[in-house]
């Protein structure tokens, strides 16, 4: 690509980042450097480290996204190393099943939590009745739970993030490689160390880090468990004290800049692979069958692995089912009155339109952003692109009521982008203010596609006389349709179930999305939560078909979809 | 493919459709009616409330007086999120009428000034005196205190509004807040519309008969009328028979006190104070409640009762805190959490208790896993207020629709039966209505709570402003730094007392409350607040939440079963 062309590219893709992600996080978190008389000052951040209170926060937060990206790798890799290698009855549903435990809406995916986890909840019901535990000593797993809980439940509920980035990066491998590296002796093990891992680390890292950062700075999940010793929650409550002290906008800095810092030195270390094969493969990759028993081993670690990922799933649904729901295994009376209730309410029609609506305009609006950035940040040899890159991660890490409260203020009637509000319809903030959030997994996923696919092939077709733009379409982005559908699914899922925007910048009912749709009936007096889990589940309902069906019709997995 | 493209499409479209099969008869799901007129209302009342009340108010607008309304929610959140949006909001309106009447910039004085009521009563002062000029283009823009007053000064005479008409629900303690910005307004520009004009009009529903201004020294409306109460809230302990009976607690509940009991360890929910005002209310409750109790006790004056009651209180309140798993801003999560289970027992809003506790009935009818007690002597009842935004962009239909509320027909939806004639359609609001003269035989008939009388309830307990009142945001603080802040650490030393067998010696320890005692809190700790510097207060909070923690660390060390000779454990 031309010079001029990345440069141009570069330039758009940063000022979109400066105006709708820099600026409106900057005006919220202005506060934090300006002291009381009206001057510039760092006392905020000197306060904030001498406090073991905040101090313990940032570490606990540090070891959260730790433990849950390696427990997050080991579920995920072995899973995709089988599903690479072995061809297994179910396979394809299996593998199609693998997302949906990402795919749990807010607030009533707390519930569904508790249905099992609670004191008289599920679990503890079970163990009861099994003798294993006294009726009159529940575990108090959630109380209890504390880090420990906090690790295990986010991991379960991010692995398929990193088995999509791995699969894809799997499926991009010259089986040629592999080959190569068996004749030469390399057998098994030492294979997949020597030559496998290496050749996947872009995948592997694009994993590791939308997991690390997401799980760093993860608030739902603590909350669950009560655990308010982390910094995503002790921001989320400096932000609703009514003293309206500025030091979360403190914390919100620093959490920001740890993120960053996290993110450069584990890309220096782990990222800076680019190891694009020399060619597409030159040999098909047959998959072999397997035998009964590592078929029964297959599916068996499937189905475990995302049996309990999805038993808050099948606590909202259960939630929209029953009636009460207490000190039994199952619901002690089924209804359906729910979904009559809940989708007959006058919210729900107009907020799944809505939320189809929003999401899809963002995913677009992603896909083309996020494949500009990797382009630069794989492709160019711009300076200050690796900020870029860092830039483009961190949507993951801002506290959702941060960049929500800025883009509300920034588009309030006088201010420099109230032409973003159509009349009173938010819709174009609301699907930018989406586009950012979710871009960097589409960053992420074309970077690692980026890098897998050598240059070369773009170089062969300009020499053969295809102009560069038509060279990259034609050319790179096919190969990396793997990635992008990975990336662009991630996306467009995360945007219908996206919350904090949702709440504070959809202030009309009729411009609600789901996720405000399912917060406003959650407060229902009496049913309020078994309403919002009926329209949880319907999101559910929803998300599964399209990444179960686009798992289908894409031809067995995600990850394996081009071989020559 | 084909066959599988085909089958997914079939399924989407299916779960595509399915909420059109669903939808309401009634023409109720269209929520643009933009054919009808429009009052936009900020609130944090539940969906239930939000339905029950639009649809009477349309209904009655259609009959009383043949128009088509509807009524356009706003709720960004709870109250906490409410008020920072509007801080937001006026802000940002203020800071363009400000630049274009005065050319000068929006800094740091002018933001802070415009919405501060402190500075009403100087403001009267400089205009009372000669040379007090409305023109802000003779501002002197170095003179800060010239340009703070004239910022106060634009913004009451100005009309700027944030596209609102009407808050309603939260508590006083929110609305006064709000009142004294200068949100809220008693009469809309044009003096015709708005709370204060409807107490023109019907002066005799604002009579000591119908709705007192004050009641046990609780403000159950504003003077100037900028915010009217229209229902009545308390806050009360809701528990879990169930999870009582497993812990081994067979004395009913009768007040706060019985919270500190450590068989009730992790079992307690509890609402967190630095988030609502509402919940600071609760808090101070049990203050007053202790002081009361000193005060019965022979022998001391109001002012040692005050001093005393005080600390008795937060030994109380660190021992709660103890035995809590949480400090939630969420209002429902408390009682949700007592009726599954996952609680023992927690503070919570007199209409959540009740209907959780309806919700729960066992099939005999009789009883109900979740028990709500209103704590006697230490629970004030208090108003639930609506008022009129400065800038109201529908002030008539505004002026209706507090109208409606405080009507006759509009308090019956607050606590009939659903479905009975004049309530409520759906579920049953459980909530005392403000209007004394509600409470007859006649409406008695069809109440969920015909037993509940809050004037009568009141009786019983008097809210004291002048013994609490002035450390409402220093309660906050206090509790924020000794209980929530380093709350793992407080709960890890209770733990170790409990697994040591409550020594007394160690139990005394626990409970020093030196650090935050009514001498400390009204000398030091009120002062620093009020000079309103941020880091200051940062740096306080950052001291007496080390103080308690190394505090309750060195309890945990002391006490652990390890340091313990055989013959002292059990």
């Amino acid at each position: 690509m031309s010079r001029r062309l990345s440069i141009l590219i570069y330039g758009i893709t940063a000022v979109f980042f400066a105006l709708f992600f820099v600026y409106p996080i900057g005006h919220t978190v202005k506060e934090a450097f300006v002291s009381t008389n009206g001057g510039f000052t760092i006392s905020y951040f000197v306060e904030l480290f001498q406090n073991p209170i905040y101090v313990e926060g940032l570490i606990n937060s540090f070891y959260m996204g730790l433990f849950t990206t390696i427990l997050a790798l080991a579920i995920a890799l072995p899973l995709a190393l089988l599903s690479n290698k072995w061809l297994f009855p179910g396979k394809s549903l299996l593998n199609s099943l693998i997302l949906v435990p990402l795919i749990l809406p807010p607030f009533v995916g707390a519930l569904g939590v508790r249905q099992f986890l609670g004191q008289s909840g599920v679990l503890n019901t079970f163990l009861i009745d099994l003798g294993m535990m006294e009726a009159s000593a529940p575990f108090d797993w959630l109380g209890e739970g504390r880090l420990f809980g906090v690790v295990i439940m986010n991991a379960l509920h991010l692995y398929p993030i990193a088995y999509l980035n791995i699969s894809a990066a799997l499926a991009n491998l010259d089986p040629a490689m592999d080959e190569a590296a068996e004749n030469l002796g390399c057998h098994g093990i030492r294979r997949l160390f020597r030559v496998t891992f290496p050749l996947i680390m872009p995948g592997l890292f694009a994993g590791a880090t939308i997991i690390f950062i997401w799980s760093f700075t993860e608030l739902g999940v603590p909350l669950i468990f009560d655990f308010s010793r982390v910094t995503s929650v002790q921001i989320f409550e400096g932000i609703k004290d009514l003293s309206g002290n500025p030091f979360p906008y403190a914390l919100v800095v620093v959490m920001l800049g740890a993120t960053v810092i996290f993110y450069l030195i584990g890309k220096a270390l782990f990222g800076r692979e680019n190891m694009a094969s020399s060619g597409r493969a030159s040999t098909g990759r047959s998959l072999r069958k397997a035998s009964p028993l590592v078929s029964a081993i297959c599916i068996g670690a499937f189905s475990i692995v995302t049996g309990i990922a999805i038993l808050p799933h099948i606590g909202v649904v259960l939630l929209s089912l029953s009636n009460d729901w207490y000190e039994t295994i199952l619901p002690t009376s089924l209804t359906g009155q729910h979904y009559t209730d809940a989708l007959g309410h006058p919210l729900t029609l107009n907020s799944i339109g809505n939320s189809l609506k929003y999401a899809s305009l963002a995913t677009g609006l992603d896909l083309i952003i996020g494949v500009a950035v990797a382009y630069v940040v794989v492709r160019t040899k711009l300076p200050g692109r690796q900020f870029l890159d860092a830039m483009a991660m961190l949507p993951l890490a801002v506290p959702g009521l941060v960049l929500a409260f800025g883009y509300l203020s920034m588009t309030r009637e006088g201010q420099p982008f109230d032409f973003l509000i159509l009349g009173e319809d938010p819709i174009l903030i609301l699907v930018i203010a989406y586009s950012i959030r979710r871009l960097p997994y589409v960053v992420r996923s074309a970077a690692a596609g980026f890098q897998q696919t050598s240059v070369s092939l773009e170089e062969a077709a300009q020499n053969l006389g295809c102009p560069p733009i038509k060279a990259i379409a034609k050319v790179t982005l096919p190969l990396i349709t793997a990635n992008l559908i990975a990336g662009g699914l991630l996306a467009f899922s995360f945007a219908m179930l996206e919350v904090s925007d949702s709440l504070i910048l959809a202030e009309q009912q009729q411009h609600f999305p789901i996720t405000k749709a399912i917060y406003a009936l959650i407060s229902s007096l009496g049913t309020g939560p078994n309403l919002a889990s009926a329209l949880g589940v319907w999101a559910m309902v929803f998300l599964a078909i399209t990444i179960v069906g686009a798992g289908l019709i894409l031809g067995r997995k995600l990850g394996a979809l081009f071989r020559i | 493919m084909i066959p599988r493209l085909t089958i997914v499409l079939l399924l989407l479209a299916g779960v595509l459709i399915a909420p059109f099969a669903f939808r309401p008869s009634d023409g109720n799901s269209d929520l643009t009616r933009s054919q009808s007129e429009r009052v936009v209302i900020i609130t944090p009342h539940n969906e239930s409330i939000q339905s029950e009340f639009a649809r009477g108010f349309t209904a009655y607008m259609k009959k009383d007086h043949q128009r088509d309304v509807f009524v356009d929610w706003r709720q960004p959140g709870g109250t906490s999120e409410i008020a920072r949006f509007l801080r937001s909001e006026f802000a940002t309106r203020f800071e363009t009428l400000w630049k274009k009447k005065t050319g000068l910039p929006f800094s740091l004085t002018p933001r802070e000034a415009f919405a501060n009521g402190k500075l009403d009563a100087p403001l009267e002062e400089a205009k009372a005196r000669q040379g007090w000029s409305d023109d802000v283009t003779l501002l002197n823009r170095e003179d800060k205190e010239q340009v703070a007053l004239a910022a106060r000064n634009l913004f009451l005479e100005s009309n700027e509004g944030v596209g609102i008409d009407l808050f309603f629900g939260g508590g006083a303690y929110d609305f006064s807040k709000q009142a004294s910005a200068g949100n809220l307004v008693g009469f809309s520009a044009d003096g015709k519309y708005g709370p204060g004009a409807l107490a023109k009009e019907r002066p005799e529903w604002f009579s000591d008969e119908v709705m007192p201004a004050t009641v046990s020294g609780e403000p159950f409306r504003d003077a100037d009328f900028r915010w009217v109460g229209t229902v009545l809230s308390a806050f009360g302990i809701c528990y879990n028979t169930d999870v009582l009976d497993r812990l081994g607690i067979d004395e009913p509940f009768r007040g706060w006190s019985d919270l500190e009991n450590p068989k009730l360890f992790g079992q307690i929910a509890l609402a967190d104070p630095t988030k609502s005002g509402s919940t600071t209310k609760a808090f101070e409750m049990l203050i007053q409640e202790k002081i009361q109790m000193r005060l019965a006790a022979s022998g001391l004056s109001e002012s040692e009762a005050i001093e005393r009651g005080w600390d008795d209180a937060m030994r109380l309140i660190l021992k709660i805190s103890a035995n809590s798993r949480y400090f939630t801003d969420s209002a429902a999560k408390v009682p949700r959490d007592v009726a599954m289970g996952d609680a023992a027992a927690g503070m919570c809003i007199d209409f959540y208790g009740r209907t959780f506790n309806e919700l729960y009935r066992r099939e005999d009818g009789k009883d109900s896993r979740v028990q709500f007690l209103m704590p006697q002597g230490g629970t004030s009842i208090g108003a639930d207020p609506i008022g009129m935004f400065r800038g109201a962009p529908n002030p008539e239909l505004a002026h209706r629709f507090v109208e409606f509320v405080l009507s006759p027909e509009g308090q019956k939806l607050w606590n009939y039966e659903s479905g009975s004639p004049g309530g409520p359609k759906r579920f049953a609001l459980r909530r005392p209505p403000i209007r004394k003269d509600f409470y007859t035989a006649e409406n008695r008939e069809f109440m969920t709570d015909p037993e509940v009388n809050p004037y009568e309830i009141s009786k019983g307990f008097t809210y004291h402003p002048e013994w609490t009142g002035a450390l409402f945001a220093s309660l906050r603080f206090v509790i924020k730094a000794s209980c929530i802040d380093p709350h793992e650490e407080q709960q890890e030393a209770w733990e170790t007392l409990i697994a040591a067998g409550m020594p007394e010696e160690g139990v005394r320890e626990f409970e020093d409350i030196s650090a935050i005692s009514y001498l400390e809190t009204t000398e030091r700790i009120t002062d620093i607040l009020r000079e309103k510097d941020k880091i200051k207060e940062m740096r306080l909070t950052r001291e007496l939440s080390e103080h308690f923690r190394t505090h309750y660390e060195a309890i945990t060390s002391k006490w652990s079963a390890p340091h313990l000779s055989p013959s002292e454990t059990r």
